[in-house]
């Protein structure tokens, strides 16, 4: 047993040091083409990057741009979710709901998404059209998978529970939510990769105060391509947090299925 | 009080299960049926538990009755541990500190106390049976209905937990109806036996088995009797 959880660390560590290796390598690319290129306007050097970069982080407004745009990507991802939770489960459980609701969310994913940023952008006050694009978004990924995750529940369960006249607030809380959690969890991580970029694109778009977007926006428009591409690292740097605290989270959803090691 | 079902209607698109059928069984007794495969015995249980809703029938000494049940497959929730499992059963009638003492000392029945904190992958077949058993004599129910609960074990496993069973319902005798596919799993447990036949389902016989002594290993001349008695009306 030992042995065997001595393997997995040293794999975990194997796959580390492979990830690094990569981010080095596209770092090595980076400034291999930034070199050939020869122009600070096409592709600045990542060190002059990285440089910008730090300036960025220093500065006063960069708390309240990475701030407000963290905002409004919790935002939009929290109403999503609990919206498609709430959702999801009704058509999981509910044929007529599912048969219902089916159409809207085929509609909602199937608009690009520009189309609907500038009508957002002719509704809603600027600081909102970010979170209305991020729920736009990531709420057909998260109740499409809940509502899945509902109908694979084992039904031997339910009728057990339903047996013992166990609370229908219980039977949502004990069974069925358990149960569908690794559906939320891969839910949540499509939804939140693919909903925290409409949300930057939507900020380029609608240039609320403070906003990464609006920032990017700013950047480009007087060619900083060196402050536009420290934005981006933001940007992904965010995202990768952020996917980081939902693994975590579903390490302990699942914790009781992992093998007896 | 018996449980009394009268005037059963029940049919699927195909099947006519029950026609007009009427059963009795005897409370604080444990009642066994047998019959041939799809007969409704299943669907006999699950009408009991209110998961199935009959066309139409009266069900006399049901209302306001608690049903507790044992499967086939132990049905535990695999996030939840042995002991919540069982809990689980009692959160909406129970405190907490009801609900730990019902489960220790049922968990200890059925020798499981140690696993209390394990949860179902962790443990076999046969203990998350006695799970299931544990979970169905600490729910406060008067019927206990029980579905093939020792189908999957094998001869050494079904006897251990038989006798788990049986010292459960010695110390809290319920109104037990027992599907089973295995004649000796009947004598060994019940006090009578119906034999179904093909639907619609009418009862081909009653027997009274009254030799529970407590061995349940049916080795006795009378024991063989029966059993063949059961074999002839099984073969029709």
């Amino acid at each position: 047993m030992k042995g065997f959880i001595t393997k997995s660390k040293a794999i975990i560590t194997k796959d580390r040091a492979m990830g690094l290796f990569s981010i080095l390598l596209l770092i090595f690319l980076w400034k291999i083409i930034s070199v050939t290129t020869a122009s600070e306007m096409l592709l600045p050097a990542p060190e002059k990057i990285f440089r910008v970069l730090v300036k960025l982080v220093a500065s006063d407004d960069f708390i309240f741009s990475a701030g407000y745009t963290v905002l409004r990507g919790l935002l939009g991802f929290l109403i999503s979710l609990a919206v498609g939770i709430i959702t999801g489960i009704m058509a999981g459980l509910n044929r007529t709901f599912d048969v219902m609701i089916r159409p809207v969310i085929v509609a909602v994913r199937a608009t690009p998404v520009i189309s609907i940023i500038l009508l957002a952008l002719i509704w809603l006050a600027t600081d909102l059209v970010p979170v209305f694009i991020g729920f736009l978004i990531m709420y057909p990924i998260i109740a499409t998978n809940v509502t899945e995750g509902i109908k694979s529940v084992d039904g031997e369960l339910v009728a057990m529970a339903k047996t013992y006249r166990v609370k229908t607030s219980r039977l949502i809380l004990e069974v069925y939510i358990p149960a569908i959690s690794p559906f939320i969890t891969g839910g949540i991580s499509n939804a939140a990769g693919i909903g925290w970029k409409a949300i930057i694109a939507s900020e380029v778009l609608s240039q609320p105060r403070f906003a990464i977007g609006t920032q990017m926006h700013t950047a480009q428009s007087y060619l900083m391509v060196a402050e536009l591409v420290a934005w981006t690292v933001i940007a992904v740097i965010l995202s990768y947090i952020f996917e980081a605290l939902i693994r975590l989270l579903e390490k302990r959803a699942a914790r009781w299925r992992r093998e007896i090691v | 009080m018996n449980l009394i079902i009268s005037g059963l209607n029940k049919s699927f698109p195909g099947v006519d299960l029950y026609r007009d059928f009427r059963i009795e069984f005897g409370e604080g007794r444990i009642t066994g049926i047998l019959g041939p495969s799809g007969c409704g015995k299943t669907t006999l249980l699950n009408m009991i538990t209110g998961t199935v809703v009959p066309d139409s029938g009266e069900f006399l000494g049901l209302a306001g009755k608690r049903v507790s049940c044992i499967f086939q497959e132990p049905r535990l929730l695999p996030w939840q541990t042995v002991s919540e499992n069982v809990e689980f059963v009692l959160k909406d009638l129970y405190s907490q500190s009801e609900r730990s003492k019902i489960v220790s000392g049922l968990l200890k029945m059925v020798s499981l106390g140690e696993f209390a904190g394990h949860y179902p992958r962790e443990i076999s077949s046969g203990m998350k049976q006695r799970v299931a058993a544990a979970r169905a004599f600490a729910y406060p129910s008067d019927i206990l209905v029980m579905d093939e609960p020792f189908r999957a074990l094998d001869l050494k496993l079904k006897r251990a937990l038989i006798n788990s069973f049986r010292q459960l319902w010695d110390t809290d005798r319920r109104t037990v109806v027992f599907v089973t596919h295995d004649v000796d799993e009947a004598l060994w447990l019940c006090d009578e036996i119906y034999i179904f036949s093909e639907p619609p389902v009418r009862i081909i016989k009653k027997i009274a088995v009254t030799l529970s002594d407590g061995e349940y290993f049916p080795e006795d001349n009378l024991r063989e009797t029966v059993k063949n008695e059961i074999y002839h009306f099984i073969k029709g």
